[in-house]
């Protein structure tokens, strides 16, 4: 069996204007030909409180080791970022998925994440008290059949920091 | 040069805590630590090392600027990629009322996994505190919260309940040597730079 290692960082945010202080849960999918062997396949971030600027900080380490039956259903991140408002109350800030970089040696990855607009009520309520609109299904974010309906705006950015290690991929005759 | 055991395989980091950039602290100090998983184990080389106290020079291009130049060399052997080791820096100060000793950062990364001269910039963080009240006497008497171990920055559990302010950057620069991965069936480089000899 093939084996992949993710090794890095969730190194951060930037671009979330309206409240910098974010976190992010995380959590990495797979196809059902692979498995997590060891290692957290899924976690949340701390919190950041940017003194000045709107680049949240998060350096939280990923370190996560999977078999392959088949190269299909290859990983995905997928990650949802959160601000804290003045209240302390945790709202949506953003919904973003990448794939893991499927060559070996050190990747930087930007995800550009997106939040569902609601009706023109929702929005109202949204800006005065605060509950931007989510998502109920959230297996859209990773999901490309069901997006055609979903209306959106842009949200920040995800930085990522990945080193990717493969072995015995080239002995089942797959090139990476 | 002497054959490893073809079950394991060695990663070898050396460079140096180049330098650190904190706007508005001037005398600053970094520990650094390896941090690995239960199949690594240190063969050469220091697992900890703390720096020299450094002043900050201001410089034209990046701000306030503190030099330490501090060595790192450490070779680790393993048998799995999975713990793959970090570096924890927890960076000390002087507070603005003077004591010594401050918490300014913390920070983590994950040694490169490909070969080569990696320059790695750290962003740290330092915790602030979940009560009003600690963080008011934290105001008056200037001393900061820490963490009662800074391994938990490289850790991924239990960091959903931390509130942190992000503060100050440290840059490492860092050469990666790999022996006997190959062997093992491991790629840790693109096939395009694998394929020149």
């Amino acid at each position: 069996m093939a084996e992949l290692h993710v090794i890095g960082q969730l190194v951060g945010a930037s671009g979330f204007d309206d409240c910098p202080n974010v976190f992010c849960k995380w959590t990495v999918e797979h196809g059902k030909d692979w498995e997590c062997m060891e290692g957290l396949a899924s976690g949340q971030t701390q919190v950041d409180y940017p003194a000045h600027g709107d680049v949240a900080v998060w350096q939280h380490p990923i370190d996560v080791h999977f078999t392959a039956k088949a190269a299909h259903g290859w990983p995905k991140l997928v990650v949802e970022v959160w601000h804290m408002d003045t209240y302390g109350r945790a709202d949506l800030s953003g919904y973003g998925c990448c794939s893991i970089p499927t060559s070996a040696g050190m990747h930087t990855v930007h995800i550009a994440t997106w939040r569902p607009v609601g009706t023109l009520r929702q929005q109202f309520n949204a800006f005065f008290l605060g509950g931007y609109p989510q998502l109920k299904h959230k297996q859209l974010i990773s999901d490309a059949r069901e997006r055609y309906r979903l209306v959106t705006a842009a949200a920040g950015e995800v930085q990522l920091q990945l080193g990717i290690v493969l072995k015995d991929f080239d002995r089942f005759g797959v090139s990476m | 040069m002497a054959e490893v055991d073809s079950s394991r395989f060695l990663l070898m980091a050396c460079g140096q805590i180049e330098s650190a950039r904190f706007e508005g602290s001037e005398n600053l100090y970094c520990r650094y630590q390896i941090q690995h998983g239960p199949d690594w184990e240190v063969v050469h080389g220091l697992e900890q090392g703390i720096t020299q106290m450094a002043s900050s020079r201001p410089t034209s291009t990046d701000g306030a600027v503190v030099a330490w130049n501090f060595p790192v060399d450490v070779t680790l052997k393993s048998t799995n990629a999975f713990g793959w080791p970090q570096v924890v820096l927890t960076v000390y100060g002087d507070s603005a009322l003077g004591q010594a000793d401050q918490i300014q950062g913390y920070g983590s990364v994950h040694l490169p996994v490909m070969p080569g001269k990696h320059t790695l910039y750290i962003r740290t963080f330092r915790p602030i505190s979940s009560k009003w009240i600690d963080h008011l006497l934290s105001f008056f008497h200037g001393m900061r919260p820490e963490y009662k171990d800074p391994r938990l920055v490289a850790k991924g559990e239990g960091r959903e309940v931390t509130r942190v302010q992000s503060y100050g950057v440290v840059k490492l620069v860092v050469n990666v040597t790999l022996q006997g991965m190959e062997a093992l069936g491991y790629h840790t480089a693109p096939s395009a730079a694998r394929t020149v000899d």
